[in-house]
């Protein structure tokens, strides 16, 4: 089919699944045991009277399937309800923290994509080697290292040596606070000419980045490797020396372009991986990103903060896959038929 | 005979395992106790205590060990809903399908965009703490990865002559799909599970770090991990330290059997290849 049509059949693919994903998360929320009016009362003593106006005001009175169409149709207007504990509307606690995960999550893939690609594909040239069998170890191990360990043993060196590094927060309090244009600490920094703000907001990415970025790098030099080593392993690789083609160039203009599609494809998949690995890194780190404020909003039991982060999350998480089947779409023609 | 590489791998992961049940048998046949709390609080690692001593005098050599019991018990617990919901869903689906597989396939497809771990934080915050609820909150991630093996295989060998011929002669839906057809996802499913149980543990320990796991004072690693925080920068590094290392070391032995099977199974199986 063509380009156009399938892009468009894909775009429209993802409104039944958004839709999907927020009634699993709304299911999960009203229907498992737990009670949302017991947990905004907290210990306090209430009437009858005070526990049904609360209700009301909740909205849950109502039937299931209108506080459910309720909900959607709140969505679709942007407003993700109101946050009990922060006592101001849902939306607007997602955007203060959503761009301290953007920040985070974009640096550690700056780190992860070239360090896991390469690796995998410098392993997989030299398949069977010491140094491909060592590269393999060392991803695996890593990939069995848990993110929020892996983070807690770095706080935990840089302060057994005292290295002048930050092991916590986004910037120091000493440096004059930057003025907040998009919340990316960076781009503020930047932005504000500030390079003393912006020597301190790399420092504070350093722990974090290398902890998030090495776990993702991890699983990629696995899937960088064994597509590799399968592309190499084809017929027309074979070919193409056959005919004469010198070793580099078989490499860079045949396996190579066939290799890294499914590879970049995989890597867009891995945003859902790295946006857990997000939430873990943040609680070690004290990041104020989305994962901070979910397991925040967990600890109050603040049901719509709840709500709200995981479906941001669920949104971010389509909206790459939207991306990367289309680009995908785009590079291989075979995908569309 | 299988690729040398895999077979050291399974050989390896194997040997690791064992050890870490071995430790976990001697704990409770020692007698080791987690829960026996005394005035040596946050000592460093010595010779009455291996590892030191946690932030209530506990010896954190017996929690580790004693802790093996119920990382293992949640993530295998875990392990076997998802595999038992996944597969049966997939094979029905996979046999069936229609209109019925396309609407579950696209359910199952949306629920990948929810990770594991998103999920299992969502539904412990629900329904709350225990081995159970832990584990059952872990299992809905990887639901969709069993459905999709196993609908995935169930396609490939629907029509093949001899599911015809069974049919032919009588065989009920249920004697063909799960006595016929299955067999030839057991290699896949049992790759996958060991790998799963790598997964799983780290995802207890996901929870218990994040204080959604089991409920103190249960000697869980994550837990122990995430309690044991808080005297970092006063220079203990024991307490969040040996946890953790468990977690790697029993990830590694599941993760290395599995990723040995894997290999095993891919290069034995006349199935197409996958990219991953």
């Amino acid at each position: 089919m063509k380009l156009r049509t399938f892009i468009l059949l894909r775009l429209l693919l993802t409104i039944p699944m958004i839709l999907i994903l927020v009634t699993v998360v709304f299911g999960i929320m009203r229907v498992l045991p737990g009670d949302p009016v017991a947990a905004v009362m907290g210990s306090k003593q209430g009437s009858e009277q005070q526990i049904e106006l609360l209700r009301h005001e909740l909205g849950l009175d109502k039937p299931l399937y209108l506080q459910y169409l309720d909900y959607v149709g709140n969505l679709l207007r942007g407003d993700f309800g109101y946050s009990m504990v922060r006592q101001r509307p849902v939306a607007s606690e997602l955007a203060d923290h959503l761009p301290a995960t953007i920040e985070l999550t974009f640096w550690s893939m700056l780190l992860a994509i070239p360090l896991g690609i390469y690796s995998g594909v410098f392993a997989a040239r030299k398949a069977g080697s010491k140094i491909d069998a060592s590269i393999r170890i060392g991803a695996l191990v890593r990939w069995c290292i848990p993110v929020f360990w892996f983070g807690l043993i770095l706080q935990i060196l840089v302060v057994q040596y005292g290295l002048p590094l930050p092991v916590s927060g986004q910037a120091s309090p000493q440096i004059a606070t930057v003025a907040h244009v998009t919340g990316l600490y960076v781009v503020d920094a930047i932005l504000a000419g500030d390079a003393r703000a912006l020597v301190d907001s790399f420092l504070h990415l350093a722990l974090p980045v290398v902890t998030l970025g090495t776990t993702m790098a991890a699983s990629l030099t696995k899937i960088a490797r064994t597509n590799v080593v399968d592309v190499l392993g084809e017929e027309y690789i074979k070919v193409a020396s056959l005919k004469g083609c010198p070793d580099e160039q078989v490499f860079q203009k045949h396996a190579l372009p066939n290799a890294l599609i499914p590879i970049l494809t995989y890597t867009g998949l891995q945003v859902a991986i790295l946006l857990q690995g997000a939430i873990l890194t943040e609680t070690v780190f004290a990041w104020s990103g989305l994962g901070r404020l979910l397991i925040f909003s967990v600890g109050f039991r603040d049901f719509n903060l709840i709500q709200g982060c995981v479906v941001l999350f669920a949104l971010v998480v389509s909206l790459a896959n939207l991306i990367v089947d289309i680009s995908y779409a785009i590079v291989d023609p075979r995908v569309r038929l | 005979m299988w690729p040398k590489s895999s077979r050291s791998m399974v050989t390896a992961g194997t040997i690791i395992v064992v050890i870490i049940l071995t430790l976990d048998a001697y704990s409770h046949l020692v007698g080791l106790d987690p829960l026996q709390t005394t005035f040596q609080v946050l000592s460093p690692p010595a010779l009455d205590h291996v590892m030191g001593t946690d932030q209530l005098g506990r010896d954190i050599f017996s929690r580790v060990s004693f802790g093996t019991t119920f990382s293992l018990l949640v993530a295998f617990v875990s392990v076997i809903i998802s595999v038992g919901t996944g597969s049966i869903i997939g094979a029905l689906s996979g046999f069936f399908g229609g209109k019925i597989d396309q609407a579950t396939s696209l359910l199952f497809d949306a629920l990948y965009a929810l990770p594991a771990l998103v999920i299992a934080i969502l539904i412990a915050a629900m329904i709350g703490t225990g081995i159970v609820n832990t584990g059952l909150a872990i299992a809905i991630g990887y639901i969709p990865q069993y459905f999709r093996i196993v609908r995935g295989i169930i396609f490939s060998i629907k029509e093949r002559p001899f599911i015809e011929s069974t049919r032919a002669i009588g065989a009920g839906y249920g004697n063909l799909i799960f006595r016929h057809m299955m067999p030839y996802a057991i290699p896949s499913i049992i790759a996958l599970m060991t790998l799963n149980m790598g997964s799983a543990i780290v995802d207890v320990s996901g929870l218990g770090f994040l204080g959604l796991g089991l409920p103190p004072p249960t000697p869980e690693w994550g837990t122990d991990l995430g309690r044991g925080r808080d005297f970092i920068t006063a220079g203990v590094w024991w307490t969040s330290t040996f946890p953790g290392l468990m977690i790697v070391i029993s990830v590694l032995g599941f993760t290395l059997v599995g990723e040995g099977l894997d290999e095993i199974f891919r290069a034995t199986s006349t199935r197409k290849k996958e990219t991953f």
